[in-house]
């Protein structure tokens, strides 16, 4: 088949958002060309606009087709040695409280300058959108803001490299 | 009727009578006929053309003198209308058709007419037989009302055996206007709601070149400027559009070689372009080409995107087990050429929740782009 397999990933925290085949005699496309201004997050049981990654802060990589990449594609990120590598199985905690903000919390201890991203949006616009590194061994980060408000239905994405991504809706 | 042609035959001896030999000339007219409507279609071969030559009265009105210049034309039973000097139109004869109508142009027909040519004199044959032997094949000039020309794929057609007969076919040759204050003509046209003069054709279903190129022109060859179509061997073979040089030439506007390659010194109207591959949920379709976000967000480009999920072997990570298989659940293209695939995992091989995650689609776009 002649035709070019690219991934489309967040820029900082490497985490693969999307995958992406064309002819091969076509230019690498800009994320702008497959994200639009933003990749779309859709919720994956209920198919609901969750929330969106700006293609300001995404990366195409190119590489070679691998299945399980294809198969799972957040369950990958991409390595400084170029190409997909299957993340750990460490999970993110997202908590909202209303009262003192957001808390992403990690599985383990996490590396210095680890680089993180969170999204959330409520009814298709942005409430917050923050990139951060945090200090080595942190497990836990603090948006230290509140613009939540209760009985709101957040759409949450959070990366934080080398874990498994939150993806998800959290209701106040 | 007979069912058959019949060839005359003569023998030695015979007494020929005036049937024998008219038999003959039957038939070659019929032959003739036949060869004309069934080869060709019907219409003005040559000449006959209306034309004006403005007038005006003593009182200072004006008029057109109309006339029909020379020419030849087939009618629909394959006869040969033949006219041999310029023609005057007779305006009597229009009034006298009774068919005027004000403001409204008048459709004039060129009808084949028999008429018996005067007596021979001194004529072989029985004594004092004043009979006539001449026929001359002639022709009238008709006027019909406004919208006769509509009638003209109507007229009766011939039966496969008939020769030229006298059937009063019409052949469309202009438009006059007339006034019946002046007892003239007034205008002349060659069309009138897009039906103007039909000109002779040819019926075939394969023409053949014998010098390996075949030409096609929309007008005599020393006429510079306007279109022509070649089909040449030369080159290993080349179809050519373009404009007549005047010298028998064709300047080439659009040319086709064996190898299927296209030369336009123009502009191509519609480019295709399409592109297939796979693609995750929420990303958009990517374009197809060279082709831009800022090209299609300027409008009139045509996109056709088909999607099918792309089955892959799971489990997706970090599921486990052997057995499981890949359901659609959704997939489909937003407006904006974003995709929402969703699918859901079935463990077959032991009980397990289905688990439902963003999918992956195979996609074929195709654009059609207006050249600018």
């Amino acid at each position: 088949m002649s035709e070019k397999f690219y991934l489309l990933i967040q820029k900082d925290t490497l985490d693969v958002l999307g995958v992406f085949s064309r002819g091969a005699s076509a230019a690498a496309p800009a994320p702008a060309d497959v994200a639009g201004e933003s990749l779309q997050i859709f919720e994956a049981e209920t198919g609901d606009e969750l929330a969106r990654v700006p293609a300001s802060v995404l990366e195409v990589k190119d590489t070679t087709f691998i299945t399980d990449v294809v198969t799972s594609p957040l369950a990958y990120r991409w390595n400084d040695a170029g190409a997909p590598l299957v993340k750990p199985s460490g999970m993110i905690n997202v908590a909202i409280t209303v009262a003192t903000g957001i808390a992403a919390v990690t599985f383990n201890p996490v590396a210095a300058d680890t680089p993180l991203w969170i999204r959330i949006e409520e009814g298709g616009s942005e409430v917050v959108t923050q990139s951060h590194k945090l200090a080595a061994g942190a497990t836990l980060f603090d948006t230290a803001q509140s613009p939540f408000q209760a009985g709101k239905q957040y759409g949450v994405i959070c990366l934080i490299r080398g874990f498994q991504p939150f993806i998800n809706f959290i209701n106040t | 009727m007979a069912d058959r042609i019949e060839l005359p035959i003569y023998y030695e001896d015979q007494i020929l009578g005036a049937a024998d030999l008219t038999a003959a000339v039957d038939l070659s007219t019929g032959q003739l006929a036949r060869h004309e409507r069934y080869l060709h279609t019907w219409g003005i071969a040559s000449g006959l053309e209306l034309q004006s030559a403005p007038k005006s009265t003593a009182a200072g009105d004006a008029y057109a003198d109309v006339t029909l210049t020379s020419g030849m034309a087939i009618d629909g039973w394959g006869r040969e209308i033949v006219v041999a000097e310029d023609e005057l139109l007779n305006p009597s004869a229009f009034a006298d058709a009774n068919v005027f109508v004000k403001d409204l142009w008048h459709p004039v027909f060129l009808i084949a007419r028999d008429e018996d040519a005067a007596a021979q004199a001194l004529g072989m044959g029985a004594c004092f037989n004043a009979q006539v032997s001449r026929r001359q094949q002639s022709f009238e000039i008709g006027f019909g009302r406004p919208g006769d020309q509509f009638d003209l794929d109507t007229q009766q057609a011939p039966a496969v055996l008939d020769g030229p007969g006298t059937s009063g076919w019409k052949i469309l040759l202009g438009y006059v206007k007339y006034s019946t204050t002046l007892s003239r003509f007034i205008e002349v046209t060659d069309s009138d709601q897009g039906i103007g003069p039909r000109y002779a054709g040819v019926q075939a279903d394969e023409v053949v070149a014998r010098s390996g190129k075949l030409v096609m022109r929309s007008r005599a060859v020393t006429q510079a400027g306007v279109p022509a179509l070649a089909l040449d061997e030369a080159d290993g073979g080349t179809l050519v559009f373009g404009l007549q040089d005047g010298a028998g030439g064709i300047t080439p506007l659009l040319t086709v070689n064996s190898k299927g390659d296209l030369d336009a010194v123009g502009k191509i109207g519609t480019v295709v372009v399409s592109g297939s591959g796979i693609v995750s949920d929420g990303m958009l379709v990517p374009l197809p080409g060279a082709l831009t976000e800022e090209r299609v967000a300027q409008g009139n480009i045509e996109l056709h995107i088909h999607l099918s999920p792309f089955f892959t072997e799971g489990p997706p990570i970090p599921l486990a087990g052997p057995d499981w298989v890949m359901h659609p659940r959704e997939c489909r293209v937003l407006d904006d050429r974003r995709v929402k695939c969703r699918v859901t995992w079935q463990s077959i091989g032991a009980a397990a929740p289905l688990v439902t995650r963003p999918g992956v689609c195979s996609y074929m776009i195709v654009a059609y782009v207006p050249e600018e």
